[in-house]
């Protein structure tokens, strides 16, 4: 009768102590969370939404239109169409943006690494020697293949990945950079280039503004 | 035999209630008073006498009952009560040499009482000395008498059985309330990690990394106008990627209106380019526009090196001209830039009438460079 007892009442105690301390636990890590999760924001509002750097922005963005404006005039003669021109005022706007960044996000990196990729491509393909031919054939194989293997991992994701995560790809895709990263790595980026694209959206609007304003004082002269 | 002698000799001192030295004789003698206690009950059960003894019968099927259920307690408490009376007035008839046994009876009595009363509030808490309590009993019972007090044995032993199944009826409910909290508000099941599961390295890695992705959830909510009332990670991510759809396609047709006002702009970039000219103090800027100045009047056979040039210089110039503009911005610019800080922080009239101004002299130094 006495072991029975002393069976008995041991696992109730141990079991109340467990759901204390499990309790306890979780308490101070949601207050730790809440902690970092401040310093984060506090840190990335601090980056973006500063005066000093809405102008420094602003600045480059203005000196990134001047030589782009350059270098269509010094094409005038080719006549480039008005999406061309779009096209080449949005890169120049995220270069500007990327070089705000100063390379600290893999957004920025990306947009970088993307446009000297661009021009070594240009560079390569006006040359008519026999080697480089070669080079480009192979550099076109390996795209494809690359190309072939990303469609059949994502065939493959499709079926076995849950909702969240299929959206946090799709997200990750909007980024640039980000398309096979891990998910809190994509969700950190995407905070940062949100907050970058805002700034970007406010200066070009502003800029835009100031020129139609502008504009319209040339046609009495 | 020896039980057959005994019957006739208690037969023959019933009639015989005057005779003391018989009397005296019997108590003297251990043996004849252990005789005595065993066949009292036998006498009650055979003969039926007095109608007492049918009472005292019921009371002790009851309790009996009672063991197994709560009310009939206080059953148990008057069967006591009754046994301790009668050998009380037993004793009480004989000589002063049993006093201490009617002592050590009352105790006991007293001592059954409290412990049946006390379990009754204390449940799980006084377990050990219910235990304990039991133990002593059950020495004092064979220390006095083993064979007339073997029925108050087996009581005892059916009341801890009794205890012992109210005390597991205890935990059992009290597993049931822990366990039946948490399900009622959630409609799936939850399952509980196994022992030393929790902790596992595997388990704490997992756990940081949810850890890290709702903190990241959270300041995107932050971000995202309109996402604060909205409790699903999905839905949430569903509006952040439309959120930031939606601030590319203003980027696209910015920059796409900003190329369409570029034309009208190309005669003022030459204004500008004259003015910058004009300025004597900056050399670099100079240079790196006669540079773009040679590129415009290189001949057509070198028109694809002129191509090539400005991809190059492209990279180049940016962070150049960013050092040289951050150092010493021209006066120029620096309106410019004015302006457009207020254009993006303020969106009050008397900035725009500000803007108005800067606009009218602009056209002035334009009107005095020309001619």
């Amino acid at each position: 009768m006495a072991s029975l007892i002393s069976d008995i009442e041991p696992p109730t105690s141990t079991t109340s102590d467990l759901v204390r301390r499990k309790k306890r636990s979780s308490a101070s890590s949601a207050a730790s969370s809440r902690s970092s999760a401040s310093s984060v924001s506090g840190e990335i509002h601090a980056r973006w939404r500063s005066e000093k750097q809405q102008r420094i922005y602003s600045a480059k963005l203005f000196q990134a239109l001047q030589q782009v404006r350059l270098n269509s005039s010094a094409s005038t003669s080719s006549s480039p169409t008005a999406q061309k021109r779009g096209k080449a005022v949005r890169e120049a706007a995220d270069r500007a943006l990327a070089v705000s960044a100063r390379g600290r996000t893999l957004w920025s990196r990306a947009i970088l690494a993307n446009r000297i990729k661009l021009k070594f491509r240009k560079q390569r393909r006006p040359r008519a020697t026999m080697a480089i031919p070669a080079m480009t054939t192979v550099v076109s194989s390996s795209s494809n293949r690359s190309r072939k293997r990303r469609v059949s991992v994502l065939r493959l994701n499709k079926k076995s990945i849950p909702d969240v995560n299929r959206k946090v790809r799709v997200l990750g895709r909007l980024v640039p950079g980000c398309g096979k990263q891990s998910v809190p790595v994509i969700l950190e980026e995407a905070t940062d280039y949100i907050q970058a694209l805002e700034m970007q959206v406010r200066a070009m609007n502003s800029l835009v503004q100031l020129l139609s304003s502008y504009g319209s004082a040339p046609p009495p002269i | 035999m020896n039980m057959d002698k005994e019957t006739e000799q208690t037969l023959n001192y019933l009639p015989l209630g005057q005779s003391d030295p018989f009397g005296n004789g019997n108590e003297g003698t251990i043996g004849d008073f252990l005789g005595r206690y065993c066949n009292n009950p036998q006498e009650i059960s055979p003969l039926t006498l007095q109608s007492f003894s049918l009472n005292s019968q019921i009371s002790e099927n009851f309790p009996i009952s009672g063991g197994i259920r709560f009310p009939p307690y206080p059953g148990q408490f008057g069967s006591d009560r009754e046994f301790g009376s009668q050998p009380t007035t037993q004793e009480s008839n004989k000589s002063s040499l049993l006093d201490p046994d009617s002592v050590s009876d009352r105790v006991h009595t007293t001592k059954s009482n409290s412990r049946k009363r006390k379990s009754i509030p204390s449940g799980n808490g006084k377990e050990s000395p219910a235990s304990s309590s039991l133990t002593a009993s059950n020495s004092k019972v064979s220390g006095e008498n083993g064979g007339s007090k073997g029925g108050k044995r087996s009581k005892q032993d059916v009341a801890g059985s009794s205890k012992n199944g109210v005390e597991k009826c205890d935990s059992k409910g009290d597993n049931k309330d822990d366990a039946k909290p948490p399900e009622a508000p959630k409609d799936y099941i939850h399952v509980r990690a196994r022992r030393g599961q929790a902790t596992d390295s595997h388990s704490l890695a997992e756990r940081a990394r949810r850890e890290k992705i709702s903190e990241r959830m959270t300041l995107l909510q932050d971000l995202v106008p309109g996402c604060n009332r909205i409790t699903g990670k999905a839905v949430m991510l569903d509006e952040i990627i439309n959120y930031v759809q939606s601030l590319q396609r203003q980027v696209e047709f910015l920059s796409m209106k900003l190329a369409t006002v570029n034309p009208r702009m190309e005669f003022n970039a030459n204004a500008s380019l004259s003015t910058e000219m004009i300025q004597p103090g900056e050399s670099l800027t100079q240079s790196l526009y006669a540079m773009a100045c040679s590129e415009q009047r290189l001949p057509s056979a070198y028109y694809s090196l002129g191509k090539n040039m400005p991809r190059f210089s492209d990279t180049q110039f940016p962070s150049n001209d960013g050092f040289v503009h951050t150092e010493t911005p021209g006066f120029w610019e620096n309106n410019d830039l004015q302006s457009i800080v207020q254009m993006g922080f303020g969106d009050i009239l008397q900035q725009q009438s500000n803007n108005n101004n800067n606009n009218c002299s602009e056209p002035t130094l334009q009107m005095k460079l020309e001619p």
